[in-house]
């Protein structure tokens, strides 16, 4: 695991929100490697920060301060338009609240990724189609997101997550507007790609699903207090 | 190209899932959309396109403007000298002022509108005939072969179409007439007059040389290329001081020389009503694009999240802005599409109000053109109102946090509708001064009763009563048999009739009072006069305030009274009794002795004051007859049977002579026609910009309450009452409302003063348009508030906090 080359490195990063006179410390002095091919969980109790964590490492917000290296290449200065194409090309996103758009169907919802890229109709086609086979949502393709189970909505997330064949998934309480037997399937499929070689962030407050990442990491008001392995713990 | 059609595809998708909103915005903009072009359309016409003649930037009218007639006119032995002199024009031309009538005389004989034209006319201003060739100078000439050009219409009618009319003979006026060529469908006036042929108007150049009355002429002339129009003024101005030797030294002052394009000459009466309708309808499509920016700014609220979602998977800010505006660029696309429909509908509304007079108002239709301009003004448009939304940045990082909808005030909503308030108190304070103007112009008093009259304005044709003797006998025997109508009150024939001026006019200087020194020379402008019979003040109801009228004895050969007007008294004798003065209108006139002073009568128009006039009495001997008469009925009895009557009168004397009859209310109203036209236009735009206005407050407001119920329902859940609840919606509104009308109450008093040469005793500064449209636009806003108000006012505080 040593030799396997590095996807993430943080290094000090902070995040401050100010409201009016009002200074948060959403994020304070975060040390995070993460290396490719790893599944790895972010816990922690509610406003405890996951999720700008997520945010920051998925390229949706800027950190306050501290480096940020993603895939050998520091993030913190790009440009608006770098960073979009970055989120792209290298990341997927899984939400929990699905984010699908209502006015696109099932295939125009997995495939917006790829026509951002400007990918060919066809090679679009061929991807959407293996991508929604992955998550077992294919005959689906027609419908539109209202017509969905929840299960089935971020099962069809997934399939928009991973149509790209991104670097990394960044997953943020994908679990949290299912049922516990849609969870599971749902975690499920997570761990068959990490299996297949995705490299997983997930986000979740709920300690059965952080189980199933081989890395946990857990953050109380905004800094990491306790990592765990499976196979045991580091302070 | 691909994902362009995406983007169609989807924003056709996003208009078609939210039926409402494209329905409103569709609509809002189909009304500004195809009220610009339907104004377009007219306005095109009279102020941006080419006029039907070849390099028509080169052609020029010029002349002399004097007070004895409105527009520039050269004397034709000025104009014989100049032609040869000048150096600016590569051509000019004349031809004689107001046409004639000519009567085709042959089987179905009808009356047709002739142009009595110089050769040089067609060469001048470039016009090709279709069929057949333009007349020679030989054929211009006095006792020439009589030739003529016919009109296409009158071709297509008349003649079916049949090239061989071309060297055929017809009878006009009773002589044999060779037809030489057809006039192409485009062809028209340069004074926009109705023409059915054009014939040599064959001057007779020697017969210049004496001192004889010349003919007036309308001159026109096409610029040698490089000239500007200052710099052919400035070549005829020596001409110009050589002809005002010419003109009486009491007239110098009052005569100058004139150049100007033919578009100014033919448009310049309509030029600022044109800008101003075109200004106000812009208005109209500006107010419909902020209301349509502000349903896409409330519903790009409402899509913050998938807006974020694209961001996130990837969607660059352009592309993100590319999507938004062409969702925007299929709103106006099909806003214009429709809006077609509204300025077809729009242009017939025109077509049946507008007034005789606005230049090729009936030309206006929509060609490609204005469908052109009615898609380039839907797709800025689109662009206009599609651009704030489409640049608001998408919140990505909202996505991951708990609360993913971002509430706001919507300051740039609340902006837009304030400005929507700024506009329509514009448009409605300029329509509110047109209305109070119109109002006071159809009120003037005219100095005269215009209820219960008829009157029938006869021309004689000149071949059939070729002189003096032949039109009095006709007129005198009208007299006599009218007299005897039953039903009428009084009758009178006169060579003009008031108020649309057009009176017979003399020099003042030329008067001369019995034992007082002649006039200084340039002074006093000039007097209108008229030939009456003595029926004529009775039969109008103008009052003899002062001697007496005219009676059937003034009519004899060696009668000469004369009767002034009150305004003209003044100016004649303002401090001596006139009645039994002697007058003569110049030297060789007879002296006319003073009988009766008339009240003054409107003789110039409706908005301008009575000019000075006299009348003389309508003789029963040859001197001063008229080829045309007023015949004027006072009449308790329908107008139309009374019409019938004199028809029939008229046609047992002749039935070729034509009448045309119309009450004198009818034309009086003729002449605030245009004030009425450009006031029901302006108003209908303002109206459209208060509804459009009205619709925008509605929508932000609802927009305001269904976006703050969660706070409204925590307000309540903590004491605030259903009222107190009204009183926060209202205070917003009122707010926008205040600041909108405090702005529109700046833009008027800046605004209104373009509409200062189109009011008629009403000033720009006159308070109460001002007071009236922010009355109206304050009343239509809190209507529009009112509904989405009431809804704040019964939000469930439970249901409230669990909304989401």
């Amino acid at each position: 695991m040593s030799d396997t080359p590095t996807l993430i490195k943080m290094e000090g990063v902070k995040k401050v929100f100010y409201t009016d006179e009002v200074e948060t410390h959403a994020l304070s002095e975060i040390h995070l490697e993460i290396k490719k091919g790893t599944y790895i969980s972010i816990a922690g109790p509610s406003g405890c920060g996951k999720s700008t964590l997520l945010s920051i490492l998925g390229l949706l917000d800027s950190p306050t301060d501290g480096s940020y290296m993603l895939n050998g290449q520091p993030v913190g200065k790009l440009t608006i338009s770098e960073r979009t194409r970055i989120r792209n090309r290298e990341i997927g996103f899984i939400f929990q609240a699905f984010n699908l758009i209502g006015d696109l169907t099932v295939y125009e919802n997995v495939e917006l990724p790829l026509t951002y890229r400007g990918t060919s109709a066809s090679e679009r086609k061929q991807k959407v189609q293996n991508a929604l086979e992955r998550v077992g949502m294919a005959h689906r393709l027609r419908h539109y997101p209202s017509q969905l189970s929840g299960g089935q909505q971020q099962r069809v997330a997934v399939a928009r997550a991973l149509v790209g064949d991104p670097l990394i998934l960044m997953a943020d309480e994908p679990t949290g507007n299912l049922d516990s037997k849609n969870g599971e399937a749902v975690m499920e499929l997570l761990r068959d790609l990490h299996r297949n070689g995705a490299t997983v962030c997930m986000v979740t407050h709920d300690q059965r699903y952080a189980n199933f990442a081989e890395r946990t990491i857990h953050l109380f008001d905004g800094r990491i207090v306790e990592e765990t392995k499976e196979a045991g713990v580091t302070a | 190209m691909s994902s362009l059609w995406q983007d169609v595809r989807y924003g056709l998708r996003m208009l078609a899932n939210k039926p409402t909103f494209t329905l409103v915005a569709v609509l809002t903009l189909a009304l500004g959309i195809g009220a610009t072009s339907a104004v377009f359309s007219v306005v095109d016409r009279i102020l941006f396109r080419s006029l039907p003649y070849p390099h028509d930037e080169q052609l020029v009218a010029f002349g002399l403007f004097a007070p004895i007639e409105p527009r520039e006119f050269m004397l034709a032995k000025d104009y014989v000298e100049w032609r040869s002199e000048q150096t600016p024009f590569e051509s000019m031309t004349t031809f004689l002022p107001g046409g004639a009538d000519c009567d085709l005389t042959e089987q179905n004989p009808v009356r047709l509108d002739c142009a009595l034209v110089e050769s040089t006319f067609l060469p001048t201003f470039g016009i090709q005939p279709i069929l057949g060739r333009n007349f020679t100078k030989e054929e211009d000439r006095p006792h020439a072969a009589r030739v003529a050009l016919i009109t296409y219409g009158l071709w297509r009618s008349r003649f079916a179409g049949n090239a061989g009319v071309v060297g055929q003979s017809i009878s006009v006026d009773g002589q044999p007439t060779l037809v030489v060529g057809v006039l192409p469908a485009d062809f028209e006036m340069p004074t926009l007059g109705k023409t059915d042929l054009v014939i040599p108007q064959a001057l007779d150049e020697a017969a210049l040389e004496g001192n004889g009355p010349e003919p007036v002429l309308r001159a026109f002339a096409r610029l040698k290329p490089g000239v500007s129009i200052a710099q052919s003024f400035a070549a005829l101005e020596p001409l110009y001081e050589k002809s005002l030797e010419n003109v009486p030294p009491q007239f110098r002052k009052e005569v100058r020389l004139s150049v100007r394009s033919l578009r100014e000459r033919q448009v310049a009466d309509s030029k600022a009503a044109s800008w101003i309708l075109l200004g106000s309808v812009l208005a109209v499509l500006l107010v419909a694009c902020m209301n349509v920016a502000n349903l896409l700014l409330a519903r790009t609220t409402g899509r913050q999240r998938e807006l974020a979602v694209r961001a996130a998977l990837g969607a660059s800010p352009a592309r993100l802005i590319r999507q938004n505006l062409t969702e925007s660029l299929l709103l106006g696309t099909i806003g214009g599409t429709i809006g077609c429909w509204v300025a077809y509908s729009l242009l017939q509304l025109f077509e049946s109000i507008a007034p005789e007079g606005i230049p090729r108002l009936q030309q206006a239709g929509l060609d490609t053109r204005v469908l052109l301009f009615t898609l380039g003004v839907s797709l800025v448009s689109g662009i206009l109102f599609g651009l704030a939304p489409a640049m608001r940045k998408p919140a990505v990082e909202l996505l991951t946090r708990q609360e993913a909808s971002q509430t706001s005030r919507g300051l740039l909503r609340q902006i837009l509708v304030a400005s929507q308030i700024a506009v329509s108190v514009i448009l409605l304070t300029g329509a509110g001064l047109l209305l109070h103007s119109l109002l006071k112009l159809q009120n003037v008093p005219l100095g005269m009763d215009a209820e219960n009259v008829v009157t029938a304005q006869i021309p004689l044709a000149e071949y059939r009563y070729p002189d003096a003797k032949h039109q009095l006998a006709f007129f005198d025997e009208l007299e006599r048999r009218l007299k005897h109508m039953s039903g009428i009150t009084a009758m009178g024939i006169s060579d003009t009739l008031p108020p649309s001026g057009g009176t017979q006019a003399t020099i003042y200087s030329r008067i001369e009072v019995a034992g007082r020194p002649p006039s200084a020379e340039g002074t006093g402008g000039m007097v209108g006069w008229r030939s009456v019979t003595p029926g004529y003040f009775m039969a109008l109801g103008v009052r003899i305030i002062q001697g007496r009228g005219f009676q059937n004895a003034d009519r004899g050969q060696n009668q000469n009274p004369i009767i002034l007007s009150e305004t003209f008294r003044k100016k004649l004798f303002p401090n001596e009794e006139p009645l039994g003065k002697s007058l003569r209108i110049g030297p060789e006139a007879p002296w006319r002795e003073v009988v009766g002073i008339a009240a003054d009568v409107r003789n110039n128009g409706l908005a301008r004051p009575s000019d000075p006039e006299y009348y003389i009495p309508w003789k029963f001997d040859t001197e001063g007859y008229f080829r045309v008469a007023q015949v004027t009925l006072r009449t308790p009895m329908n107008p139309e049977t009374v019409a019938k009557w004199l028809r029939q009168e008229t046609a047992s004397l002749d039935p070729s002579v034509p009448v045309t009859i119309e009450t004198m209310t009818q034309r009086v109203r003729k002449l605030s026609d245009r004030p009425r036209f450009n006031a029901v236009l302006l108003t209908l735009f303002a109206g459209m910009g208060v509804v459009l206005a009205a619709i925008g407050l509605y929508g932000v407001v609802g927009f305001l309450v269904s976006e703050r119920t969660r706070e409204i329902g925590v307000r309540m859940a903590l004491g605030a009452s259903p009222r107190a609840i009204l009183r926060m919606i209202m205070g917003n509104v009122a707010r926008w409302t205040m600041a909108g009308a405090l702005l529109g109450l700046v833009g008027s008093w800046y605004a209104v003063k373009l509409l200062e040469s189109l009011l008629f005793e009403v000033s720009v500064r006159d308070p109460w348009p001002v007071l009236a449209a922010l009355a109206l636009l304050l009343v239509a806003a809190f209507l529009a508030a009112w509904v989405p108000a009431r809804r704040a006012m019964r939000v469930d505080p439970i249901e409230a906090l669990r909304y989401e």
